[in-house]
């Protein structure tokens, strides 16, 4: 089979997402826990759409609570400040992708997988002392961001590797290298430098599946919060398999010697509002 | 029941949670307990007029119980997942560590063991 050459076509049609302005204006802001929630506030008031979604968010049954909550104030105290701007992170990311689905590979499973990456991320990066757990939120979210511009580019190919993923019972990418001479990761790394992201968020989603030609702790980071979210069983990113964690990373983040059920509980907990937080994602249009 | 203890607002420390539901004055409820007091839930009430928050002393310790019926069958329950990892010592903690938890036996049970 002769593989599909992702460089040229990148360099023919360049019709991919654009960077959401909020994003880079946010990940700047919130790097000053100073201005942190004053950025926050101005950019929900800013966007009617995005305060009616984080009020939708916090009046889910979740949260719920018996009276309505229309004060946005109100909102972010019971939310809290970090699920506010990971909401607020991953609706203007999740936007910019938005229409990219196929029947094998339907958003909402694929969202709810990523969110809930990007959560555990954020919780591994914390636990390690590194810092910009912000970012690692985003680099985690956007992991397999290459899966759908493999599929916006190349239906038929990227159907192909799904099926044959499925039927060989592989995961997809030892697959997609048969059909692509770059997989999801590399070209999910490639968008994330064309937007000028962090570096970090560039490795986390480059090397997430090969952590140690890293230097950035962040790809050990992505790495191991990718297997333990498919561990749970939280979302699809397009197989149900779990992969192997690699030893060097686990070690990396500190992980050695950790109580596993400790672990587990404090992950869990992480992950407890992932499907209410993808359900406010695809509120509002979109999908009729 | 875990303690708790009424606090003025303006003591509460960092990281503390809120201990029972909080109500107006008029019986509106402001916020659930478990919420955690940051400054700006603190500021936010003391704008509502609440001069002092009931804050939970511990968390509550999960409690302990279940059988091992449970974590066998949840073990099952995760092994078609985990089907290409079968073998590796780390994952197959992990499986062992989400089924207990799955059966009620994780978290903190385990605590100062080594």
């Amino acid at each position: 089979m002769e593989r599909i050459d992702v460089r040229e076509r990148l360099q023919k049609a360049p019709d991919l997402p654009a960077l959401p302005q909020t994003v880079s204006r946010l990940l700047e802001a919130l790097r000053d826990p100073d201005v942190r929630v004053e950025a926050l506030s101005e950019e929900i008031a800013f966007d009617q759409a995005l305060a009616a979604r984080i009020l939708r968010l916090v009046n889910s049954s979740f949260y719920g609570l018996p009276n309505r909550v229309a004060d946005l104030r109100q909102a972010v105290v019971v939310l809290g400040l970090q699920t506010v701007q990971n909401v607020v992170l991953s609706i203007s990311l999740a936007d910019a992708f938005r229409g990219i689905a196929s029947r094998d590979f339907p958003p909402e499973p694929f969202w709810v997988h990523t969110i809930a990456a990007g959560l555990v991320s954020q919780r591994l990066a914390a636990r390690a002392a590194l810092p910009e757990a912000n970012d690692a939120f985003v680099a985690g979210l956007l992991h397999d961001i290459g899966k759908l511009l493999l599929l916006r580019l190349f239906p038929e190919g990227f159907a192909g590797v799904l099926q044959a993923a499925r039927a060989e019972d592989r995961f997809i990418r030892e697959v997609e290298k048969r059909a692509f001479t770059v997989g999801h990761a590399g070209l999910g790394g490639w968008l994330a430098a064309e937007w000028r992201l962090p570096e970090g968020i560039v490795h986390g989603i480059r090397y997430h599946h090969a952590p140690g030609k890293s230097e950035h702790p962040f790809a050990a980071v992505v790495h191991v919060a990718d297997a333990l979210v498919r561990a749970f069983g939280v979302g699809s990113g397009g197989t149900d398999l779990v992969p192997p964690i690699d030893a060097g990373a686990w070690r990396r983040l500190g992980l050695d010697g950790v109580d596993l059920d400790d672990l587990v509980a404090e992950l869990h907990w992480c992950l407890a509002g992932v499907g209410e937080t993808a359900a406010v994602l695809f509120d509002g249009g979109g999908r009729g | 029941m875990a303690g708790a203890v009424r606090m003025p607002v303006g003591e509460v420390p960092e990281g503390a949670v809120l201990a029972r539901d909080l109500h107006t004055p008029e019986g509106q409820l402001l916020l659930r307990a478990g919420t955690a007091l940051t400054p700006e839930a603190l500021a936010w009430l003391a704008e509502k007029g609440i001069d002092s928050v009931p804050v939970a002393e511990t968390p509550e310790a999960a409690a302990e119980g279940g059988a091992d019926m449970a974590v066998r069958a949840a073990l099952d329950a995760l092994a078609p997942r985990f089907r290409r990892v079968a073998g590796d010592p780390l994952m197959e903690a992990i499986r062992l560590a989400l089924a207990r938890h799955l059966a009620g036996h994780g978290g903190g049970e385990g605590r100062g063991t080594d």
